[in-house]
């Protein structure tokens, strides 16, 4: 698949992880494995670029006597799901055409 | 191998990067270990399934901004022992003014590259404001009654509205290309920088 699409579509992907609660880097990686594949350091930079892009926020919360990050997501991250399921519904319309043409 | 041998190879390997970035992603990876065996793996195998240090070094330097790189790279090289110093200072009325060339070349170079696309833009716009300045005139003309001469203004100025849209899609494009092939000099100096094993990040 196209690098810039894959990486797109994983960072929405994270973001409907922690849209309903708060989480945290294994768990979202659990949570995402039935549906998609992501490895550690994939994982790693789309955190970083979410953070950046102020779709999530960091804060780090005490747990069996360390520190464990959890990220919440933001108000422009879930615009960014909002736009994302939109633009979603006009490509598989176009993708129902291609198949549709293509199986003729 | 245990966690901490895991994380301070990827320490080793991020050394000279801002302090914040390699700590937040020595954080990162040292609470996925501890996730980990706290639902029951081993040190090790928690570590093993992280993967290569090496490789998710590479990973994380190749996310990092261009200038970070560079900075990571000049700090490394601050550990030069006396005799390279002292060389480098007595043979500094050579390198000196070469690297200056270099550096005057490279910026040469790059405002040249953009003073090209500055004019292609200003052609652009040139000709746009001589066809709006045709269309403006030709309405002045026809009241003066010089029909024949009000027309040719009109026309030409639609001809050369009609260059100026073709330039125009045709200097984006050029833009655009241009924009790609600085994107793909740069990954290249990236990996360049961070070295081995970095094709595959």
């Amino acid at each position: 698949m196209d690098v810039k699409l894959k990486r797109g579509i994983l960072e929405v992907c994270v973001l409907a992880a922690i849209k309903n609660e708060d989480s945290y880097g294994y768990q979202i990686i659990k949570d995402m494995k039935p549906y998609v594949e992501i490895s550690e350091s994939t994982l790693y930079p789309i955190l970083r670029r979410l953070e950046m892009s102020e779709c999530l926020k960091v804060r780090s919360v005490e747990h069996n006597g360390r520190l464990r990050k959890y990220y919440s997501i933001t108000k422009t991250g879930k615009k960014r799901i909002e736009t994302f399921v939109g633009e979603w519904k006009e490509i598989v319309s176009i993708y129902n055409y291609i198949v549709r043409e293509d199986g003729k | 191998m245990n966690k901490e041998k895991f994380l301070s190879a990827i320490e080793a390997r991020l050394n000279g990067l801002p302090l914040g970035d390699t700590k937040k992603a020595l954080d990162y990876y040292s609470e996925l270990i501890e996730d980990r065996m706290e639902e029951g793996m081993s040190e090790n195998e928690a570590v093993a399934s992280l993967g290569n240090p090496d490789e998710v070094a590479n990973q994380i330097l190749m996310d990092m901004p261009l200038q970070k790189l560079v900075g990571k790279k000049v700090k490394q090289r601050r550990s030069l022992g006396v005799l390279a110093t002292v060389l480098l200072i007595i043979s500094s009325p050579m390198w000196v003014p070469l690297v200056l060339a270099a550096l005057i070349v490279v910026a040469a170079v790059i405002i040249s590259i953009f003073s090209i696309f500055i004019a292609f833009y200003a052609a652009v716009i040139s000709m746009g404001a001589v066809s709006l300045a045709g269309i403006a005139t030709f309405p002045i003309l026809l009241v003066h009654g010089n029909i024949g001469p009000s027309l040719f203004m009109l026309s030409a100025a639609f001809i050369i509205a009609g260059a100026a849209i073709f330039m125009l899609i045709g200097v984006n494009r050029l833009t655009l290309l241009f924009i790609k092939l600085l994107k793909l000099i740069f990954v290249g100096i990236k990996s360049l920088i961070v070295g081995k094993g970095s094709e595959k990040a």
